[in-house]
């Protein structure tokens, strides 16, 4: 099952005729600080800005970025945790919000599992019943939405019998995000985000759960967006990968056109900043110099220009537009002036050269 | 390799007395550690890592932990030190780095007079001179206008450079044994890595040895000369790391390799180990890992298996290894 998803998603034939699961286009959302006596504006964060992608039928796709990217903030605004400043989020062709389906409706096709499994559960209600919530909230009746979440936890490898009356706190980590991941199918949604949903986990435990994800992916016909730090784990699961650096998007394209040749500065940098797997063959360099940038007041033009090798007068002045060029994977696209002929930049005609 | 031995950690057993019952943290570890060698723990959670190091510090409450065993630093007992005995040590020449520096600090100091304050308590200088100190360390851990960092509070500072200013505390009395408790777990991937770096240089520069304790494959291979593999109290198996990622030599270690995510072929199932490790409170009187084992047979289950060499300068804690009847393969791709 999980190998003709694979394929679908992979065979462009077959998915650029497809509408896309999910669009978010020109998405923005802006965090003001208050502060002084009045309780005026003092400076806002730009959490994300002007973010657009999309999300095919049964694909994964993946977010990376470092702290304050905006890789979160995306996930929630999608899920209406933050209403968008801008922006509209179009759900299997229908724009979400005013004039098109309900936030209710949203809720049964799109569901989010997080990164702390712990704070994610109510501590006082036995997991069964925290699983069958959702569908009594929906209109099923309790016994029916038990019945049904005993269902679910067989399905996610957890004996019904023996952990639907229990409470989060008796459950190992592994076996609370295998309940998330439970609660999150119980609506039937078509469209998973994963926000960090395995990074609080134990290496032998994140496999497990990685293989269930696997598992309920091809039974269930799901689509994933899979936000994560690591990014060993987002290549093994991703079909397409996008970048982000202080709330733009710098870099999207299939997941091993990427990771094998990446386009944008950044992208080369937090790939090669991995630590090498080989004590013989040790890391020399650190790629990048310092911590990310804040968020607040972020460099002008092109946001990552100030940890930038290759920054020119160019990139302090224009931000760059997210483009596939003429040399590169038609779905695979880069906002850098490196890569823009046109944007006058030194290097821009020689790496557009084919080599 | 005649090193002298700075650390000498002996059948070291740590057991916390719990509402449930007691927790055997730590059970019959032992190991070395040379002059200017890096060692690095690696284990998941709840394997004793952490503990480990905490004993070698003399961290833990000695009214509600039963330790056991002998740990020897530079020709004296920890063990048998008086309190005063032991803070005139802690922070001086043994130092640690913690996981999570935010916490570490104290937020109502500025970064500076805590490493002022350490100096002056064990050198038993002046102010001023610690003060001037305090800033050639902040230089010597890379920190930018390290002159104005001197007077920030740890909120004013980014993870990465609190981390930094961590190790320029630790260093501050110039200690002979660093230990380092998941120094880079909490920060960026770009981070980590300078992290790494910096620790590296520092140990080589000042010919420090460290521990460094960490779940995660990649980072006690950029660091460490030695590894040790612990799991569920236990060392499992010590050796070089080239040769552990190489050719691992007890079943844990080559299902933690190879259930990493980098040697799956994508969209193929990870090779994942399954169950979860057992419950320290009731541990098995076997090998505690056989209950996850795919090698696992009917002798595991006879008793403890013992930590025995296995090739030059190698352990395992693996009887069918040991005895030569498994052998095992890492299919480390960057290698």
């Amino acid at each position: 099952m999980t190998g003709t998803n694979a394929n679908m998603a992979s065979d462009p034939a077959i998915v650029e005729t497809q509408r896309p699961l999910l669009s978010v286009e020109n998405l923005r959302k802006h965090f003001p600080i208050k502060g002084g006596l009045f309780g005026r504006t003092q400076a806002v964060v730009q959490a994300v800005d002007d973010v657009s992608f999309e999300i095919r039928k049964g694909e994964t796709l993946g977010i990376v970025g470092e702290s304050g990217s905006g890789k979160s903030t995306t996930a929630r605004v999608i899920m209406h945790l933050f209403e968008a400043d801008a922006g509209k989020v179009v759900f299997d062709g229908e724009t979400v919000g005013r004039g098109g389906i309900a936030y209710r409706e949203l809720c049964l096709n799109v569901q989010m599992v997080f990164q702390d499994s712990y704070s994610a559960l109510n501590p006082r209600m036995p997991i069964g019943l925290s699983i069958a919530f959702g569908s009594m909230a929906h209109g099923v009746p309790r016994k029916e939405a038990l019945d049904k979440a005993a269902i679910l936890l067989s399905k996610v490898g957890l004996d019904p019998a023996t952990f639907a009356n229990r409470y989060s706190h008796e459950l190992s980590g592994g076996q609370r995000q295998r309940v998330n991941i439970a609660r999150a199918l119980a609506l039937k949604p078509r469209l998973i985000l994963l926000d960090e949903a395995v990074s609080a986990l134990d290496k032998s435990i994140e496999a497990q759960v990685l293989d269930l994800l696997l598992d309920l992916k091809g039974e269930l016909d799901l689509t994933y967006l899979f936000i994560s730090h690591d990014l060993n784990v987002v290549r093994y699961i991703s079909d397409r990968v996008l970048v982000m650096y202080l709330g733009k998007v710098v870099e999207v394209g299939p997941v091993e056109d990427v990771y094998e040749n990446p386009r944008h500065p950044y992208t080369r940098a937090l790939l090669s900043s991995m630590p090498s797997m080989d004590p013989r063959n040790r890391t020399m360099e650190a790629p990048l110099s310092g911590d990310p940038p804040n968020p607040i007041n972020p460099p002008s033009g092109c946001r990552f220009r100030t940890r930038c090798r290759f920054a020119e007068t160019v990139c302090g002045k224009s931000s760059p537009a997210l483009t596939a060029h003429s040399d590169m994977n038609a779905r695979h696209a880069v906002a850098c002036h490196m890569h823009d002929p046109g944007s006058g930049h030194s290097l821009a005609s020689q790496t557009e050269a084919p080599e | 390799m005649n090193r002298e031995k700075i650390l000498s950690v002996e059948d070291l057993s740590v057991r916390f007395k719990s509402d449930e019952g007691i927790v055997n943290a730590v059970s019959d570890v032992s190991f070395e550690l040379a002059h200017g060698e890096a060692l690095g723990i690696l284990g998941e959670s709840g394997s004793g890592k952490s503990v480990t190091l905490r004993t070698i510090i003399g961290l833990l409450p000695r009214n509600r932990t039963d330790i056991r065993g002998r740990v020897r630093f530079d020709g004296r007992e920890i063990q048998d030190l008086s309190n005063d005995e032991m803070n005139a040590i802690r922070g001086a020449r043994i130092a640690m780095v913690f996981q999570e520096p935010m916490v570490a600090f104290d937020p109502v100091f500025t970064v500076g007079e805590q490493i002022a304050e350490t100096i002056v308590r064990h050198d038993g200088s002046s102010w001023a001179d610690a003060n001037r100190r305090a800033l050639d360390l902040l230089e010597l851990v890379q920190i930018p206008s390290a002159k104005r960092r001197l007077a920030s509070y740890p909120h004013e500072m980014s993870g990465g450079m609190l981390q930094r200013s961590m190790i320029a505390l630790a260093l501050s009395c110039g200690p002979q044994l660093l230990l380092a408790d998941e120094p880079t777990t909490a920060l960026d991937v770009s981070v980590q890595i300078q992290i790494i770096l910096l620790l590296r240089e520092l140990q080589r520069e000042l010919g420090m040895s460290v521990i460094l304790v960490t779940h995660d494959v990649g980072v006690a291979a950029e660091i460490s000369d030695r590894l040790a593999v612990m799991y569920a109290g236990r060392i499992v198996e010590t050796g070089t790391a080239a040769e552990m990622i190489e050719a691992p030599c007890h079943p844990y270690t080559d299902g933690l390799l190879s259930s990493t995510v980098l040697n799956a072929t994508k969209g193929k199932k990870l090779n994942a180990i399954p169950g979860a490790p057992p419950d320290l409170i009731a541990l098995p009187r076997e090998c505690s890992f056989a209950p996850r084992c795919r090698h696992v047979q009917q002798q595991c289950l006879s008793g403890i298996p013992r930590l025995e060499p296995f090739g030059k300068g190698r352990a395992t804690r693996c009887l069918r290894v040991s005895e030569g009847q498994l052998e095992l393969q890492s299919a480390n791709p960057a290698l």
